[in-house]
């Protein structure tokens, strides 16, 4: 008896010398992720510019809750309209805006723009520091005539392996994928 | 106050302080206790050479000498182990002495007899076989008890048991459960299979001793124990595979305080390649240390604690961090051939980084075994891309996992019953993006086991009750809910070792799991698979029923053995695609959510032997493997089912001036994965192929080594257990060589 509470005695002592206080002592890291992506297009007619903002937006990112928004892209034939694109965290509070941090390292990422929308164009109008297209900064052109489809917008990850522009799609990895409806009047 | 264990333990931290005692020089009756080195069991008809007498140990291994003095040299000596000169330094009543049992090291997919009438199918000694030296712990049980791999790349591995992995192959240390199952299968076990004394597997009845949940079976590893025979050593294995290899080094030493030891290992490997090109980022660094020290007093009672700690940095194979299920078609459509990779010994994202520590203590006596453990893991994941700003150096998940144990178990019988009464309190956290939830947790289960000796039959019952209880807190649902349930087991275990001439042994039982954390609560993004994976609160316990039987019969030189196992599973939680996909800012993924149905499994293994095979001393051994497991009614197997294997191999041993050599070569065909669930697959179902390893042991005085010739015709092949199958080939040809010392 007189063993079996000493060693009762020394467990407990190594169970107090073991005893670590928070599980992840403190580091629960955080992440800046990509929740949402914002288009800002701008149309000029005669020196009058008519701004339009979509969006599509997942809070809490893959899985879990559906988006909250994802608008159709409605747009006006035959028009030239300069995009912008913003790629933003809605999980944090405040808002941020990641796009300074893609353009930082525009030598890995570039967007990139498919549409099945005969006629519907899209230029880079930025460029990394090596020459080659970033994307977050684009025009399009829309057909003369009215006409629906939809707007693939990839922004894909590439360490080391973008390519020299126009780019190549098929490398890396891919951070966002948003196919928006287009609707052309 | 010598047999104080608080006193011995404490001295733990006074190394300097020491106690002795005036002895007699002489004493008319000491009693000679001889026991296997490894699992202390008693060795009878061993033999003990004394002043020019034989004297043979009886059934508790035990041999009466008469008039022992101080200084008389003793020769201790079984059948399997190597003879052992003893010094008489002390005269108790009874001394205690261990021999190694060779019998145990036979590494082979047969199953083993012991003592007791189990159904084990291996059982092996990590550090012994110089081969064993560079090896995972998952290789080490492929290669010595024929369990398969469910792998995550080069790196990755968990074992396969029956066709079933994950929550339901139990990791045991010592008889404490190891807990970290619940972070899914692609996470390697965290731990150095070097600080083993040996590994045995268990199935069937005698799992259920320490758990009900041991479905697909048991591992349970007995850590290193310090031993009086206990010889230093240092080993160095280098292989071309990764540019890289390990160092060991194992340190035992006695004070009159006690046996101690102190194992150290560190492990290093660049990038590993297939026969055509490199595995970009496959690389990994492993340390880690262990302490030991044992106390033996009078009467067979002794204290034995263990410190561990590990840690491992692993390169997850670069291309296969995929975006999304786009990225995962497209490398699949393109037969993706990487060109221009360079070999590195760096290791980039994507990776895991993981620790592991184990405190442990035991306290044995004739009656009682008391055990204390705490384990505590933390793991860190990156993927490849790191996240934008200030916080990209953090890990996208992080998991934290403390988990305090205790076990008594009643040695002694009571009216034939040996009790064991054990639990477990388990703290979980997360950090990063929600995956699995914050929990804590209480186990506690109780055992009992009657043995009924009379008769050709010998039967062994084993019940086991447990209660789980859980405070989960799944942040992403806004939900904090309680939840448990007591669930129990049974087996009954029947062997006859004399039925024409052959072993027979039929076990059969209950199971029951409660579902693990993960199949309850997870939600989230799985990088690997570019799935989303959602738990299912509504899941019940499984309750499985097993049968299964051995046969095992010699006939001179030839020996066989069959080993069938049938079993139905209710309840049996799967994860599965629910047809719908997800729709996120970086695309759709397809989404996978834990259900329940009810299966079936059938597990068939045979084995033939022949010793002396044309010439003396060379050895031929065939083995084969089949392995269903399926929903009722469905025709295919469930996911990630090992596909049918056969093996052969050829072992011989010769002496050449001293040397003894043990050259082996072994083919193993794996089989195209014939039942498969092809609606699931979103690639191509591997080709079945073949792998040829060669090589040779050898053992020169205090010196033992490994030349190794693994994959030796270089083979190009999928793994269809290889998670990554998708993105890469598995690893091609590989040399290896070993060199281990022993210091004397």
């Amino acid at each position: 008896m007189k063993n079996f509470s000493s060693t009762l005695i020394i467990f407990s002592i190594l169970s107090i010398l073991s005893s670590c206080g928070k599980i992840l002592g403190g580091k629960k890291g955080e992440q800046e992720n990509i929740t949402t992506l914002r288009i800002i297009a701008v149309e000029t007619t005669a020196g009058v510019s008519t701004i339009d903002t979509f969006e599509f937006s997942d809070p809490d990112g893959p899985g879990g809750n559906n988006p909250t928004r994802f608008d159709t892209l409605h747009l006006q034939a035959g028009k030239k309209y300069t995009v912008a694109l913003q790629v933003l965290d809605y999980s944090k509070n405040p808002v941020v805006d990641l796009s300074p941090e893609i353009v930082e390292e525009g030598e890995e990422h570039q967007f990139f723009y498919l549409s099945n929308i005969l006629g519907f164009n899209v230029t880079y109008s930025d460029q990394d520091s090596k020459g080659n297209p970033i994307g977050l900064n684009t025009e399009w052109n829309t057909p003369n005539v009215g006409n629906n489809g939809n707007l693939q917008v990839i922004l894909k990850h590439q360490p080391r392996s973008k390519a020299t522009a126009p780019g190549n799609i098929n490398a890396g990895e891919t951070d966002v994928d948003v196919t928006f409806p287009v609707i052309i009047q | 106050m010598k047999n104080n264990p608080l006193i011995w333990g404490l001295f733990l931290f006074f190394p300097f302080f020491s106690v002795g005692q005036n002895v007699p020089n002489c004493k008319k009756n000491v009693v000679v206790l001889i026991l296997d080195e490894h699992n202390r069991e008693p060795l009878k008809k061993g033999s003990v050479r004394f002043k020019n007498q034989v004297y043979i140990t009886q059934n508790q291994g035990q041999s009466l000498l008469p008039q022992v003095c101080l200084g008389d040299t003793l020769i201790l000596s079984h059948l399997g182990c190597d003879p052992k000169t003893e010094v008489i330094h002390d005269l108790p009543d009874t001394l205690v002495f261990f021999l190694e049992h060779h019998a145990i090291e036979l590494k082979t997919t047969e199953i083993i007899f012991k003592k007791r009438n189990w159904i084990q199918r291996s059982e092996f000694m990590p550090g012994k076989d110089p081969e064993n030296l560079g090896r995972s712990f998952a290789q080490m049980l492929q290669q010595n008890a024929g369990a398969s791999t469910l792998q995550t790349g080069a790196n990755i591995e968990k074992p396969v048991l029956l066709g079933l992995t994950g929550n339901r192959v139990t990791y045991l240390q010592n008889g404490i459960r190891m807990e970290s199952q619940s972070w899914g299968n692609e996470h390697a076990w965290e731990t150095d299979p070097l600080t083993k004394q040996n590994i045995e597997i268990l199935l069937g009845s005698r799992a259920l001793w320490y758990g009900t949940d041991g479905i697909g079976g048991m591992i349970n590893s007995l850590v290193i124990q310090p031993a009086s025979s206990s010889k230093p050593w240092f080993f160095v294995h280098g292989q071309s595979q990764g540019r890289g290899g390990n160092v060991g080094v194992f340190v035992p030493f006695s004070t009159k305080m006690g046996l101690f030891s102190i194992q150290g290992t560190f492990k290093k490997l660049g990038d590993f390649s297939t026969p055509s090109y490199v595995l970009r980022n496959t690389g990994i660094e492993e340390n880690s240390g262990s302490f030991s020290f044992l106390k033996q007093y009078e009467n067979r009672r002794s204290l034995f604690l263990n410190f561990q700690i590990f840690n491992t940095e692993t390169g997850i194979l670069s291309w296969s961090h995929i975006g999304n299920l786009s990225d995962l078609r497209r490398t699949i459509d393109s037969n993706f051939i990487p060109q221009n990779e360079v070999f590195s010994y760096s290791i980039d994202r994507p990776r895991q980084n993981a620790q592991h520590q184990w405190i442990f203590g035991q306290w044995n006596d004739r009656k009682l075994q008391i055990t204390f453990s705490r384990q505590y893991n933390y793991r860190s994941e990156y993927d490849k891309h790191n996240s934008f700003g200030m916080l990209g150096k953090n890990p996208q998940n992080e998991f934290g996992l403390a988990v305090n144990s205790f076990a008594v178990e009643k040695l002694k019988k009571w009216e034939g019953w040996g009790f064991r009464l054990d639990g477990r309190n388990i703290s979980q956290d997360y950090g990063g993006k929600y995956f699995v939830p914050q929990f804590q947790g209480n186990v506690f289960g109780f055992s009992g086991e009657r043995i009924f000796p009379e008769g050709k039959w010998r039967k062994t019952l084993v019940v086991r009750m447990e209660n789980h209880s859980y405070h989960a807190i799944v942040t992403n649902l806004g939900k904090q809910p309680n939840l448990g349930a007591m669930g129990w087991g049974v087996g009954l275990n029947v062997k006859n070792e004399s039925w024409r001439n052959a072993h027979l042994v039929f076990s059969t039982g209950r199971n029951w799991r409660f579902p693990g954390m993960n199949e309850l609560f997870s939600n989230g993004l799985h990088h690997g698979t570019a799935s989303i994976e959602l738990g299912n609160m509504n899941l019940k316990p499984e309750v499985a029923y097993f049968v299964e039987g051995l046969l095992k019969k010699e006939m001179g030189k030839i020996s066989f053995s069959s080993f069938s196992h049938f079993k139905t599973a209710f309840n049996f939680i799967n994860l599965e695609p629910t047809g719908n996909y997800s729709l996120s800012v970086r695309g759709a993924f397809p989404v996978f959510h834990y259900t329940a149905s009810n299966v079936v499994s059938w597990v068939q293994d045979f084995s033939v032997s022949k010793s002396d095979f044309f010439i003396p001393n060379l050895n031929a051994q065939i083995k084969s493997s089949i392995v269903r497991l399926k929903e009722w009614g469905s025709s295919s197997n469930l996911l990630g089912v090992p596909p049918l294997s056969v093996q052969a191999q050829l072992s011989y041993q010769k002496e050449w001036r001293g040397i003894v050599f043990k050259p082996m070569l072994k083919a193993n065909y794996t089989s195209f994965p014939f039942w498969a669930p092809k609606n699931l697959e979103i690639g191509r179902l591997p080709e079945g192929y073949l792998l040829v390893d060669l090589g040779t042991n050898f053992f020169w005085k205090d010196w033992s080594g490994s030349f190794q010739m693994n994959n030796a015709l270089n083979q190009n092949y999928f793994n269809y257990l290889d998670r990554l199958r998708y993105f890469a080939m598995a690893p091609g040809r590989n040399f290896s060589i070993t060199l281990k010392k022993t210091i004397q």
